[in-house]
């Protein structure tokens, strides 16, 4: 199966948050309360929340000599080799084939290393209840799997948001940019960052001014972990060795001088 | 007379810590009302704090003088320190208990941590993490019974023990290699090793210690190190998000390291401090031999973080000001007392009984303070640009 993945095209987007709604109505998502507040981004509300698995955020920028709005995307990028599936201990989060990161709620032990692990800073936690659960974008896995497309592609007025397979994505995304070299930064945010992601986002002024992170390794997450983890086994063996054969030579002048039998001492 | 200025000064303390027990153990009860957010000031970008720093991070390298002693010790040659045997095992016990009851009130779901025995995920970190903590406890609880066995005169129970015992430890270290790797290779491998071990000392040919099966106290050393270990292979998963003061590819092992350090602290201080309660003569001779070993585990502590800050090239950062290295110099001074190291090779226990405890409470934090650094800090150095996108009421708009 082809890996599907989502265009985000910054500069055809209006800022209309049709995504949002969209969102929020496909998975019946809460509305949140949400308080006006200056600086960097006007968005409402301020950023992902539990309730919140899309949002379209609002940052002023000088283009030009004069400031401008320019609107960035926040979701959940399914990366090809996600962090967070790679951190969590009971598998409750799964790369699927077809490109979606899902969660699977009935295993989560609510341990939250998987919000660690994500580069994007995506995973929320629902802090408010006795039984919380990880929540995030799923990429409506379950839209594609019925044929469909995700919520907030299908909502999109203005084609900002592309759906379609991963690698004629990539090349879309590369003709825009090559057609129209004035009007993009040359940079596919999540063509290498965390290794690739499902989700790539072109945009006219560059990413940090969209408060998008940039520190993000280029290589997967499970990268820096691996070499600890492939030790784990190699460190077992290596200490039954040498302990046992350390006990062994410091204990041999006890043996010569007890009975040989081997039998349970009393 | 001593025993009543104890006993007063005892119940002032013992209410005080009540007080806060209480008030811990409300909010404890609490979270599981209103979750964690009522109780705690964590957020979606700062998901683990002080709690898991303090008690997952610091708290477990104070239980690791169980395995220390137990382990290093008896393996290579130790035999003078067995009277520490038993008092670290009961330590290294009860942290654990300790622990994992800390860790429910954290975790968000905690009636699923079984989970973890049936969904198996051998790439994470977090997985190795908490079948480590599952293997060792059960080991500690082994190595526990002979207490229990000798209390109530349970002879046939003991001797049942002593048999099996070994055995329970090769299953629990092979169940765990094949969960960790899922290759057969390595099962047989290891399984090989173990249970020739066992067997060389059964017919007789390596010596069978008739106090506690060796087997035992191998899966106690192996579980350790692999969980003091495996705490800081957790933050290798954050490159992005720790420091590179605190960010290094061998923070495995300098989490192991630290946690040998505190481990042998620890020693020290609870044979002091249960020396002193029970108003029993401290075994003076052998807690120096136990500082020796100390001095050389914080040395070789501190060579091996400077020589990983130089090697890495962030030695000069921490000549510059921002509050990543202040926090540096805050934790190296405070945690890194040098004391031990200053008197040269000699340790420096002082010979009025009652100071021991303070003075050793004082060496054993550098690397308490070292790991609850190294977990605070994913939190404090964070996600960059957090600020960024939950903006506060005073933040700047944009300008250039």
């Amino acid at each position: 199966m082809k890996t599907k993945a989502l265009l985000i095209d910054l500069p055809r987007c209006t800022g209309c948050r049709g995504c949002q709604v969209a969102c929020k109505q496909e998975y019946k998502r809460l509305a949140e309360k949400a308080t006006f507040f200056s600086g960097p981004g006007y968005q409402n509300p301020a950023d992902l929340s539990a309730e919140t698995w899309c949002l379209v955020t609002y940052n002023e920028v000088l283009v030009n000599g004069r400031y401008d709005w320019v609107f960035g995307k926040r979701q959940c990028m399914h990366c090809e080799v996600p962090g967070c599936a790679s951190a969590c201990p009971v598998k409750a989060l799964e790369k699927l084939d077809s490109g979606p990161v899902v969660y699977h709620r009935d295993k989560c032990i609510g341990c939250r290393y998987c919000m660690l692990a994500c580069p994007f800073v995506v995973p929320r936690f629902e802090y408010e209840t006795w039984n919380p659960y990880i929540t995030k974008c799923t990429m409506c896995a379950h839209r594609q799997a019925a044929g469909g497309i995700p919520a907030c592609a299908k909502a999109c007025p203005t084609g900002a948001i592309t759906f379609g397979d991963r690698d004629v994505l990539i090349r879309e995304a590369e003709r825009r940019i090559a057609g129209n070299p004035g009007a993009y930064v040359h940079h596919i945010y999540g063509l290498e960052e965390a290794g690739g992601t499902c989700v790539l986002h072109i945009s006219s002024v560059p990413f940090e001014e969209l408060g998008y992170v940039m520190r993000v390794p280029r290589s997967p997450m499970v990268a820096h972990t691996e070499p600890a983890m492939k030790a784990v086994p190699m460190v077992m063996f290596g200490l039954a060795t040498v302990l046992g054969a350390s006990y062994a030579l410091r204990t041999r002048k006890e043996r010569s001088s007890q009975p040989a039998d081997g039998g349970p001492t009393s | 007379m001593r025993r009543s200025v104890l006993n007063v000064r005892l119940s002032i303390g013992i209410l005080a810590l009540a007080a806060i027990a209480v008030v811990g153990i409300g909010l404890a009860l609490y979270r599981f009302v209103a979750g964690i957010g009522a109780v705690s000031n964590l957020n979606q970008g700062y998901p683990w704090g002080f709690w898991i720093g303090a008690d997952v991070l610091a708290g477990i390298a104070l239980a690791a003088g169980g395995f220390v002693v137990a382990g290093l010790m008896h393996m290579f040659g130790g035999e003078r320190y067995h009277p520490l045997v038993r008092p670290t095992i009961l330590t290294a016990f009860l942290g654990y208990l300790l622990f994992v009851a800390a860790l429910m009130v954290d975790l968000g779901r905690p009636w699923t941590i079984w989970h973890m025995m049936i969904y198996w995920h051998h790439e994470s970190p977090m997985f190795e993490v908490g079948w480590c903590v599952m293997m060792y406890t059960t080991i500690l609880f082994m190595e526990f019974l002979p207490v229990v066995f000798e209390r109530f005169k349970l002879d046939r129970a003991y001797a049942i023990w002593t048999n099996a015992a070994p055995w329970g430890a090769i299953a629990l270290l092979v169940l765990f290699a094949f969960a960790m790797t899922q290759s057969i290779v390595w099962v047989l491998a290891i399984a090989c090793v173990l249970i020739g071990f066992e067997s060389l000392i059964r017919l007789g040919i390596v010596h069978r210690d008739p106090r506690m099966p060796t087997m035992l106290l191998m899966a106690g050393i192996i579980f350790s190190t692999l969980h003091q270990s495996s705490l800081g292979s957790l933050f290798l998963m954050v490159p992005h998000k720790l420091n590179h003061i605190w960010y290094s590819p061998i923070l495995p092992i300098s989490f192991f390291v630290s946690a040998v350090a505190a481990g042998v602290a620890m020693v020290i201080v609870e044979s002091t401090a249960s020396a002193w309660y029970f108003g029993r003569k401290v075994e003076e001779e052998l807690l120096k031999d136990v500082g020796h070993v100390l001095t050389w585990a914080i040395f070789f502590t501190l060579a091996l973080r400077a020589g990983d800050l130089v090697l890495r090239g962030v030695g000069t950062e921490l000549l510059v000001l921002n509050p990543q290295s202040f926090a540096f110099w805050i934790e190296a001074l405070v945690g890194l007392d040098r004391r031990p190291l200053v008197p040269g090779p000699g340790p420096s226990i002082q010979h009025q009984s009652g100071r021991h405890a303070a003075d050793e409470d004082e060496r054993q934090r550098p690397d308490t303070v070292r790991r609850a650094g190294t977990g605070v800090h994913v939190l404090v150095a964070g996600p960059r640009g957090w600020e960024k996108r939950c903006p506060l009421p005073t933040s700047d708009r944009p300008t250039r």
